[in-house]
């Protein structure tokens, strides 16, 4: 009775945040297949420990744990390749469009913004997402990474100043005046 | 930013710290003295700003499921 029970709540566990984790997960890997077969294991694992959880934990920050460690075991596993892609992708972009409609442009920053956090190292990347996607506490995401919230926060600020500098030049920002 | 400059080399986590609106009254009073007297601090401000907004953006934004 006890372990249909666990089993149930559990099943609500799921309901309330699979959707948030598997897009967590394809945010970090930037891959729907990665990311299905990466949130199946978190939840597989989730389920095996979920009764020694202790009452009141944070189950949010708990299954996000979980994934970055799997995310993190899936970086190491592909090496440098997909950072190296990520970053040939960059390269070979077009400075500028050729339509000036505002949509494309927007577009066309939000593919840039998301190729440059792809080619993020591994910790400032989770970092950033986890910080800045999904507005995790820099407590949470330090637990997450094994750090000190004080890291967590340095790896996010790291994260913040590549991302503008490979952005200079494509923010929507308009410059005072010089005279 | 003048990364030349001890100043603004020192201003610099604080003036991160205000564009992701995590600063707390001490260091957006430093910010704002220092931009006041300071054009590439105040244009590096509104870099930081713009991203944060991409960034806000980007996160309201269905995700595409596709391969990348």
């Amino acid at each position: 009775m006890h372990r249909v029970m666990a089993e149930d709540a559990f099943e609500a566990v799921v309901g309330a945040h699979h959707a948030e984790i598997r897009r967590y997960l394809l945010r970090i890997t930037a891959r729907g297949s990665d990311a299905d077969d990466l949130s199946q294991e978190t939840f597989l694992r989730a389920f095996r420990a979920y009764r020694a959880l202790p009452p009141g934990s944070n189950l949010r920050a708990w299954l996000f744990t979980i994934a970055t460690n799997l995310g993190r075991n899936h970086f190491r596993a592909q090496g440098r390749r997909r950072r190296a892609y990520a970053a040939a992708a960059l390269e070979m972009r077009p400075d500028a469009p050729d339509r000036a409609d505002s949509r494309v442009l927007a577009d066309e920053a939000r593919e840039r913004l998301e190729r440059v956090i792809i080619g993020l190292p591994a910790k400032q990347r989770l970092a950033f997402i986890m910080r800045k996607m999904h507005e995790l506490e820099y407590s949470e995401i330090g637990a997450s990474l094994s750090c000190s919230e004080e890291s967590a926060r340095a790896h996010v600020f790291q994260a913040l100043r590549k991302v503008r500098r490979s952005l200079d030049g494509h923010l929507p920002v308009e410059m005072e005046s010089r005279s | 930013m003048s990364p030349q400059h001890p100043l603004c080399r020192a201003i610099e986590p604080d003036l991160l710290s205000v564009a992701v609106r995590e600063a707390g009254p001490a260091a957006a009073g430093r910010v704002e003295a220092h931009v006041a007297g300071c054009r590439l601090c105040r244009d590096e401000l509104a870099h930081y700003r713009a991203l944060e907004g991409m960034v806000d953006t980007l996160r309201r934004a269905p995700l595409r499921d596709d391969e990348r």
